[in-house]
Order: C-alpha cells, then structure tokens, then sequence
C-alpha cells in the first residue's frame, strides 16, 4: 500500500513548490512537483512597448 | 547606549540616514533589547511576488541580515529562510497568528491573486485542503495588529496586476478592511525602509505615520525630481535625447516628478549608487501606476500636486518663460520660488 506524503509548502526557495511523493516499503514509487503560482506576465507584456520588456520581465523572479 | 530611543529620534535617523550611516546598524541594540523585552512577533508570507523585496533585505549590511533575522526582529516564519517546511510551516504561521491575537504583524510581499478563487497562488496545504494566498491573507491578516505590505505588489498591486491583470490580482488593502496597514513600495523596496518600518512597529508597537498613499512619511515624502544630481539641467531647460547623454531625463520617460523616495540620498547596494546616478531612468517603481504607465516614454501628463496634473508640455513652457499654466505643488513651489520664475522677469524685462 502507497503512502502519499505532501510537503506543501516547500521552503527555503524562491516561488511557491509543492512535492507530492509515494512511498511503497519505503522505496519512492512516484513523484511529482507543482509549481504553485501563475501570474501571466507574457500576457501582460502583449501590445507594449519592446523597452517595457527590460524592466517587467527582469521582475518574474528577484532571486 | 541608551536603553531608549525616542520617537521623534527615531524619526529623524530614518528619515535623515545617509550612505555614510547604515540605519539597522544604528537600531540594532535597541531593537535587540526590545525583542529580549518581548516584541510581537512577525510572520512575513509571499503570493504573487518575485522574492525581490526578500533578497533586498538580504542586502542589509550590518549588521548581517543573520543578526537581523534573529536577533533584530522577531521573525517567526519566513518562506525563504524558515528551515520548517509543509505541515509544520503551515502550523507555525497560524500557531503564532492564534497566540498572539491582535498582537503580531504580518508582512506580505506580492500581490494577491482573486481570479479563480485564489487558485493562482496556493501557498500550502492546510487540513488536507490547498491553502491559497487569498485565504491566508484574508485570515492572518484580519487577525494582525498590522499588515506590513513590503514591495510595490502587495501594497498597489505591481506588476501582477498590470492590465490586463490575468489572475486578478489585488493589494492586500483590497482584500482586508479594518485593519491598520503600512505601505513599503518599491520594486523592491530599500533594505532600510522594511528594517525601519518593521523596527517601528517593534520598539513603539504601532504604525508610523503614513501618506496618503500609506507610505511611511519618514521614507517616502521626498519627491525625486526634487533631490535629483540632474536637477540642474532641467532648471535650465537642458534635456537628454539618448541614453549616455547630459541632462535631465524626462523626455526619456524619468518618473522622477512622479516619483516619492528617498533615494536620492540615501543611495543603494550599501550606499554606493542610485538609479539616475548609474544612467538609467527612475521608473517610479514606489508609486501606485507602476508599471501600469510606459516606462520609457515621456509622460505626457504628470500629478504634481493634490488633485493637479500638468503636462510636460506645460512645464517646458515654463522653462522657456512662455507661460505659467495652473501649475501648482511641489514643481510649482519650485519654479515659482527658483531660478525659472527670476527668468521669466528678466525674459519679461527684456520684451519691454
């Protein structure tokens, strides 16, 4: 029997991750990771000006 | 050392600290005092956001952020640094939010998505249920003594929230009512401007007086234009067409007029440079429509007062001594007192 074990959130990063993982007698059977945030800056960025590009996508991550 | 540092002292190091002084430094020993005294403590939770205003404050000097974090405020949960993870941060947060009703403050950094129910940012799993950022804003933040917005996007909405805004995202004044709430834009904000605003509310337990805006007056009541180093070419008329170019750098799209922050002398990266000094444009990262507004077009129409626009047209027409149209506030006081309006006489004179 799979345990399932959900470490949400997962810290000491930059964003926002979770891992979900299933462990069967003790052996990692499956594993997933989830990125937990959507912002649509490529959307934003539709129809302005080319320059605007420098500053707003230098912004999707601060790290 | 004394043991107590007054308000008014307070004050005046934040709003006058310069390069030459670092301001944690200077607050260090009295805010390790307050916090062995027993400071509420602070949980600090990120949404839509970059991590920038977290890695900003990282640039804190000196002390190290390392004496900052542990002995300077009492921070209890930070998504970055916090060794807990999943369940136990989780519980953490609203451990401390449940002991200390009324009594800790929440900083928030990134804005709060709203579409979808919240789904866009989900930052944890509580009782077996994804926990969104909506929700933990809503519910630590009805439960704060104050919510500290740090950054540009939990304060105004920043860029997530830039039209077309695709998750809907909010500032956390939108999401939360009655409760006190302190504004610390920047995208990212000044190291000393999150240290002395958390540094406040610990040593005197409350908010410091704020703008219309909710921007701490100590940082935020300087206007750029007005402490400019390029002052002096746009008082005579002098502006740059190209990058690299002398002068002002308003045609090239400077949100400086604009634009409140200390920054200007209070310089970044431990005091070493500042945006218009390195040769690039202020974006007016600290205000409201950033980055909503073209950022490397000249403004064609520029706040300059209380309920006041004026165009740059208009105030060229100053400069060039043509006309004075209904320009008044802070440009107005300067052109009216400064060397603008003495030119004006002599151009008047010279017609005669």
């Amino acid at each position: 029997m799979a345990q399932t074990i959900m470490i949400d959130p997962v810290t000491r990063i930059e964003g926002h991750l979770a891992v979900e993982v299933e462990v069967e007698g003790g052996v990692v059977v499956n594993a997933k990771s989830m990125g937990m945030l959507f912002r649509g800056l490529e959307l934003i960025m539709r129809g302005r000006d080319p320059r605007d590009a420098v500053q707003l996508m230098q912004r999707i991550c601060g790290v | 050392m004394p043991t107590k540092l007054s308000r008014r002292d307070f004050i005046r190091l934040c709003a006058g600290s310069t390069a030459a002084i670092s301001l944690s430094a200077y607050l260090a020993p009295f805010l390790k005092e307050a916090v062995a005294a027993g400071a509420p403590p602070v949980i600090w939770i990120q949404g839509g956001s970059c991590t920038g205003c977290s890695i900003s404050i990282l640039n804190t000097v000196s002390p190290d952020i390392e004496k900052v974090i542990t002995e300077v405020i009492s921070l209890r949960y930070h998504p970055n640094i916090s060794a807990a993870a999943g369940d136990l941060a989780i519980n953490e947060i609203y451990k401390v939010a449940a002991e200390n009703p009324k009594a800790f403050y929440l900083v928030v950094e990134g804005a709060v998505p709203t579409g979808a129910d919240g789904a866009y940012c989900v930052i944890g799993e509580k009782d077996g249920h994804h926990l969104t950022f909506l929700q933990a804003v809503k519910e630590l933040g009805s439960q704060a003594a104050a919510i500290l917005n740090f950054g540009t996007c939990s304060a105004y909405g920043g860029l997530p929230a830039t039209p077309p805004n695709p998750t809907e995202c909010k500032a956390v004044g939108d999401i939360v009512k009655n409760v006190p709430i302190v504004n610390v834009p920047g995208c990212p904000p000044h190291p000393d401007w999150m240290v002395g605003t958390i540094a406040h509310v610990i040593l005197y337990n409350e908010i410091p007086e704020i703008d219309a805006f909710g921007r701490p007056k100590m940082f935020f009541s300087k206007i750029i234009h007005d402490n400019c180093q390029r002052r002096q070419y746009f008082d005579n008329g002098i502006f740059a067409k190209n990058f690299g170019d002398e002068g002002c750098m308003l045609e090239l799209g400077c949100k400086g007029p604009m634009a409140h922050c200390d920054s200007t002398t209070r310089f970044w990266n431990n005091g070493v440079n500042w945006c218009v000094k390195a040769g690039g444009v202020c974006i007016g990262c600290t205000e409201p429509q950033f980055p909503a507004w073209p950022i490397y077009e000249r403004t064609p129409e520029m706040p300059i007062g209380p309920a006041i626009t004026a165009t740059v047209d208009q105030i060229g027409g100053v400069l060039g001594g043509l006309a004075v149209v209904g320009i008044a506030g802070h440009l107005a006081g300067n052109i009216a007192t400064g060397r603008i309006g003495s030119k004006k006489e002599v151009e008047k004179e010279g017609e005669a």
